[in-house]
């Protein structure tokens, strides 16, 4: 699994997120070996947690498990693998099962925690995966429309889903690397402007100065693109 | 697939050739052998001569014209002049007219478009199969049915654009994924490593460090 991760470019860290089982964290450190344990002090903690592009698995108190559901907005089944500990006085396993929790263990070992986080990882490396490959099969087929024409009823005047174009395959695609990497981060930096509040937040999220952000924001003209 | 009663055949094979590409060319010489029942179910792309398929250009062209991601990419060889044909052809965003004083330099420029349409289809073809295993394979991972599964290498995927705020990686980050999976796809279309730092515009040496 690591190495077809690592292979697609995709991070091997691993993380495990605790909520409201603080107390468990010796137990789930020994079970994880290698793994990032983070405590999450808030449900929202946790909901960032699972939307995050890190490999995540979550382990919470069971009585916590509703609430978080009830955020998220939806099954976590597709999205992350959540480990309920103790359902004594919560909802029952079956209950929490049908919410789309991953398993429910009333009294937690090395042993069975172990197997489970590893379970848990293997899920969301696969989502990982299948989303790599889902996105470059979307890229390609837009790359296709590019070439052949497209249909009158698919034709689109959107330009704030700016797009960047799918790795080159076949004889008429550009593989410069300089050229191709700069028209990616044109529409990585697009679309991170568009999901942040300002441009000293999209520097932040982005992992460089605001100042060099600006700048390769007007070498590129994505103010441009923004509508900015 | 070429339709034709001349050596349009033969042009689009010494095009292929001098392209380095591996095209196995069917000769038809009307539109009836391709639309009768031993006719060809598909094709990765067809030239037709307006002069060998006459009124029927419009059956041809209707053939090629599937859901939109199976269109055939095609391009009618005919003269300016021929207006019935001109119209068979107009509105039809996967046909390319080719004026009979330029056949040699305008399929020239098409046969790769219509390549790169055929390799692009099978590379989604194979992301599409990957990522439905890869999905069975984590509903079993899920419901306790499998513990490990071993996903195939498969073709290189660029990093998905985020989404969300949480799904942002750092510039540097989602760059060296991209430049990663640019790598091995210019590697999958050279065949060696000198060429494709060739076509990546790096040198050998730097390719090799990336690599590593």
């Amino acid at each position: 699994m690591e190495s077809v991760l690592r292979l697609q470019g995709i991070s091997t860290d691993t993380h495990v997120g605790l909520l409201d089982i603080e107390h468990l964290r010796p137990l789930v450190v020994a079970s994880a070996p290698g793994a990032n344990v983070e405590s999450l002090a808030t449900t929202e903690a946790a909901i960032k947690a699972s939307r995050s592009s890190a490999n995540y698995v979550l382990l919470m108190d069971a009585k916590a498990v509703p609430s978080f559901v009830q955020a998220l907005g939806g099954d976590p089944s597709s999205m992350v693998a959540v480990i309920a500990i103790g359902n004594g006085d919560g909802p029952s396993a079956g209950t929490l099962r049908a919410m789309g929790v991953m398993a429910v263990v009333v009294d937690p070992t090395e042993t069975s925690l172990r197997g489970l986080i590893r379970r848990g990882m293997e899920l969301r490396a696969l989502r990982a995966l299948e989303l790599a490959h889902r996105c470059e099969s979307r890229r390609l087929v837009r790359r296709e429309m590019d070439l052949m024409g497209y249909p009158p009823e698919t034709m689109t005047d959107d330009l704030n889903t700016y797009q960047p174009p799918p790795l080159p395959v076949g004889p008429i695609s550009t593989y410069n690397l300089e050229e191709a990497s700069e028209s990616f981060e044109r529409a990585y930096i697009d679309r991170v402007q568009h999901l942040c509040a300002s441009a000293r937040e999209a520097a932040q999220y982005l992992d460089v100065s605001a100042a060099t952000l600006a700048r390769r924001t007007r070498k590129e003209g994505t103010g441009a693109i923004n509508g900015a | 697939m070429v339709v034709d009663r001349a050596g349009l055949a033969d042009t689009v094979r010494a095009i292929a050739d001098r392209l380095g590409a591996q095209v196995d060319v069917m000769a038809y010489a009307s539109v009836l052998e391709v639309l009768g029942e031993r006719g060809p179910a598909s094709a990765a792309g067809l030239v037709a001569s307006a002069q060998a398929t006459g009124p029927f250009l419009a059956d041809l062209l209707r053939w090629t014209d599937r859901e939109h991601q199976e269109r055939v990419p095609a391009a009618v060889v005919g003269k300016d002049s021929d207006e019935e044909a001109l119209g068979a052809v107009l509105g039809k965003e996967h046909v390319r007219w080719v004026d009979t004083g330029e056949i040699e330099a305008r399929l020239t420029a098409w046969l790769p478009l219509a390549l790169e349409v055929h390799d692009l289809r099978a590379y989604r073809a194979q992301h599409d199969a990957i990522a439905a295993q890869l999905r069975e394979a984590r509903t079993r991972i899920y419901v306790g049915e499998i513990d490990h599964y071993n996903p195939p290498e498969g073709p290189p995927c660029g990093p998905p654009l985020p989404t969300s705020i949480e799904e942002i990686q750092s510039l540097k980050e989602a760059k060296a994924q991209f430049e990663r999976g640019l790598i091995r796809a210019a590697v999958r279309e050279s065949g060696s490593l000198k060429d494709a730092s060739a076509a990546l515009g790096i040198s050998y040496t730097s390719l090799w460090r990336r690599m590593r």
